[in-house]
């Protein structure tokens, strides 16, 4: 048996799902969490609960939104579990009534009933049940009542409903009346069936009119420009509001507070006030920053990366060497295999610490936010509030940052703004900028570094525009944008979310990182001559001295650069031990007088520029790979910054010579 | 236009299609009454509340709802 959960977002479906079922799916205080649906087991029982993005109505708006209505078409469950956010019930028995029409089996479940106490909110629970022609429950799935009951009426064998027949203008009824003849007469259509896709034919579903067009169901696609002419879609939500006006009238009693009373209006006047936002919510961001790259993550990625690289590959080493292993082997092993390990694993516990950080905003309340009231700032370059945190984040660490996008909705801006985040400058790009500022501008050390991350964001707000113009996207990305009332985090929620999306890192990026880090093992370690002690005679070498001339416009062409910038794409922190290596330079200070007798200032700026834009880590195309679902968008975002790249570095280094 | 004042929202009509979908599917209707929350400098974004839920939009589209029906003048707009 399977049942499906449908409802609006910020209705605490996802929370009762993890409630619900033995397995669990990522779960936030803010609309879009469930971005794709998520399948479980419920409870004791054989049968599957499939958790489906949040959704207003039938008629989707966004990719996400249509995932729904596909499910429906395709799938036709045999249960549909509606929840509602009792304290919106209006609006969310807009999305009722659509699933009622569509006749399968449906509980109607009253979830956030605390809110609606607080509201002063009471309902009719009979009177509503017998207006819908389906069973009503009520629930707090944040406090786990009624889950009981839920769970006991979700394991009886659902009664077969008639579906709701509502009574539309008669204009309205008359076309739905002779469509759904034609379509059971001539396309073998059951009634019920043909009655709700015309209905959803006229209200502008797109998902069913392009099902409608597929299928050639003429009775429908004939009069298309009939039903938008007259404004069908429009007759049908007033009498959809009207009958929800009617059945609420009876059961719901008018409100004792307003909201704009309550503790999180109070919190909204600090968080999200006019002036008092932006400073709060760089607060609370400085904070998340410092605990995820100071604080927490980095020491543990640190004692993590000194242990696998220090007495685990030291004992490895030992044993192998022990049991007679070969030279190439033992490097394969630890230099290779260890090696790709250590780096899949180092990133995770920044990763984790920083998904804990956002699982708490989003459950909380604030991601919605913290979109808010950034907004204005990012409304410039096309893109809306909710992209700026995963750009923000990029800052951190691109690999992270990319994996926050999946909060943006829309499928266009998720695009754009992972397609953007490799352009903010990662801490790991940091050691490499501070040895080459250390060689050639000691004395303005840190505008120079500054001067780098404002390049990148200057360089990525001059892509997101050439974005735009080449997605055409308008202000129907524009921001509309619930706030939910604030939550006291669960940690069961915490926990489950940053669990289900630090597992998603290891398992997908992690692949693409651990296959580089061995493929770069390969080519820095056999040559022409085949398995090579000195990396300088490795394929890495040759493969720099053949490029190298390709470099000679960027100011920098010598082949211990080029290969160190190969090296670099594994991953940014890597440039400078490979420089190192290259170099035959025994510590930092001969690095630095090496780099200075090669390099003019401007070139070493030109490569400051190259090394901040020219290519994602491994780890970060293996994650544009993984969030896009495309190689297409992860070779783009090879191609493009490497051009990108080309270009700056050799402005600038054809400026230079101007100066 | 003043914080805290009650509007009557109009001219869906002047939205794009999507925008003003979703507004419908958050309650929104020509001639709702909404309570004006907060508003950010710049032309930034406004808060509203309707039917106690807060809803965050884009200036613009405020601004659109908001303008005085056709050819009268809006009792509750104090500011136009």
């Amino acid at each position: 048996m399977e049942i499906a959960l449908i409802g609006n977002p910020n209705t605490g479906k996802t929370t009762l799902f993890n409630n619900l079922t033995d397995s669990y799916a990522t779960v936030g205080n803010w609309p879009g969490v469930t971005v794709n649906p998520k399948a479980g087991r419920l409870k004791g029982t054989a049968t599957d609960l499939i958790d489906l993005p949040g959704v207003y109505a039938l008629t989707p708006l966004t990719k996400d939104e249509e995932v729904v209505t596909l499910y429906l078409l395709d799938h036709c469950p045999d249960l549909i579990l509606n929840v509602t956010n009792a304290g919106q019930l209006k609006r969310n028995l807009l999305l009722t009534l659509e699933v009622r029409e569509f006749g399968q089996p449906m509980i109607l479940d009253l979830n956030m009933m605390d809110e609606a106490a607080q509201q002063g909110q009471h309902f009719d629970l009979a009177a509503l049940s017998q207006a819908l022609g389906c069973p009503v429950v009520t629930t707090n799935a944040r406090t786990r009542r009624g889950l009981a009951q839920l769970q006991a009426q979700l394991q009886a064998h659902p009664q077969p409903l008639a579906p709701l027949k509502l009574t539309y203008p008669p204009q309205v009824e008359q076309a739905l009346q002779q469509a759904t003849q034609a379509l059971t007469n001539d396309y073998h259509v059951p009634a019920p069936l043909a009655r709700w896709l015309s209905l959803q034919y006229m209200n502008q579903n797109q998902v069913v009119r392009r099902a409608a067009a597929f299928r050639n169901l003429q009775p429908l696609l004939e009069q298309r420009a009939t039903y938008d002419a007259q404004h069908f879609e429009e007759q049908i939500f007033n009498t959809r509001l009207a009958f929800i006006e009617k059945i609420l009238a009876h059961g719901q009693q008018a409100p004792a507070t307003r909201a704009a009373t309550t503790v999180s209006h109070r919190f909204d006047q600090l968080l999200t006030g006019p002036w008092l936002g932006l400073p709060c919510f760089i607060l609370i961001f400085w904070l998340i920053f410092k605990l995820a790259f100071d604080w927490v993550g980095t020491p543990l990625s640190d004692g993590l990366d000194a242990l696998l690289s220090g007495p685990v590959a030291a004992n490895v080493n030992h044993w192998l060497t022990l049991l007679g292993a070969l030279p190439p082997l033992r490097s394969l092993v630890v230099n290779g295999l260890l090696a790709g390990v250590g780096g899949v694993l180092v990133f995770l516990p920044q990763i984790i610490t920083l998904f804990a950080c956002i699982a708490i905003l989003e459950d909380s309340g604030y991601m919605a936010r913290a979109a808010l009231v950034m907004d204005r700032l990012m409304q410039i370059i096309g893109l809306n509030g909710k992209a700026f945190i995963p750009l923000l984040i990029g800052f951190g660490c691109n690999v992270t940052g990319i994996m926050a996008a999946r909060t943006v909705e829309q499928p266009q801006a998720r695009l754009v703004t992972t397609l953007l985040t490799p352009f903010m400058s990662c801490s790991a790009r940091l050691p490499v900028y501070s040895l080459i500022v250390a060689a050639f501008f000691p004395h303005h050390q840190a505008a120079v570094v500054l001067s780098i991350y404002f390049l990148g964001i200057g360089i990525a707000l001059l892509a997101a525009k050439g974005y735009q113009w080449y997605f055409h996207t308008t202000e129907s990305a524009a921001l509309i944008i619930e706030l939910p009332n604030y939550h006291r985090p669960r940690w069961d929620i915490i926990w489950h979310s940053t669990w289900d999306k630090s597992k998603g890192f290891l398992h997908k990026a992690g692949t693409v990182i651990f296959a580089g880090t061995v493929l770069i093992w390969a080519l820095t370690s056999f040559g022409p001559t085949g398995f090579v002690t000195d990396p300088t005679q490795s394929f890495a070498a040759g493969l720099g001295k053949l490029s190298a001339p390709c470099f000679a416009p960027l100011g920098f062409d010598h082949w211990q650069i080029i290969t160190a910038l190969f090296t670099g794409i594994l991953a940014k922190e890597v440039i400078t031990a490979s420089m190192m290596v290259m170099f035959h330079a025994t510590n930092q200070t001969v690095l630095i007088g090496a780099l200075s007798n090669y390099l003019t200032p401007g070139a070493a700026y030109a490569l400051l520029a190259f090394i901040l834009l020219y290519a994602p880590c491994f780890a970060t195309l293996g994650t544009i790979k993984q969030e896009t679902g495309s190689t297409k968008w992860m070779l783009w975002s090879l191609v493009s910054s490497l051009a990108i790249a080309y270009l700056v570095a050799g402005l600038i280094n054809l400026g230079s010579h101007w100066l | 236009m003043i914080i805290n004042a009650l509007i009557t929202l109009h001219h869906f009509d002047q939205l794009e299609k999507p925008v003003a979908t979703r507004l419908h599917s958050l309650g929104l209707t020509e001639g709702s009454t909404i309570l004006l929350l907060q508003r950010y400098p710049f032309h930034g974004p406004v808060i509203i509340e309707s039917n106690h839920q807060r809803i965050a939009l884009r200036y613009r589209i405020f601004s659109i709802l908001t303008q005085p029906p056709r050819g009268k003048f809006h009792g509750n707009r104090t500011d136009w």
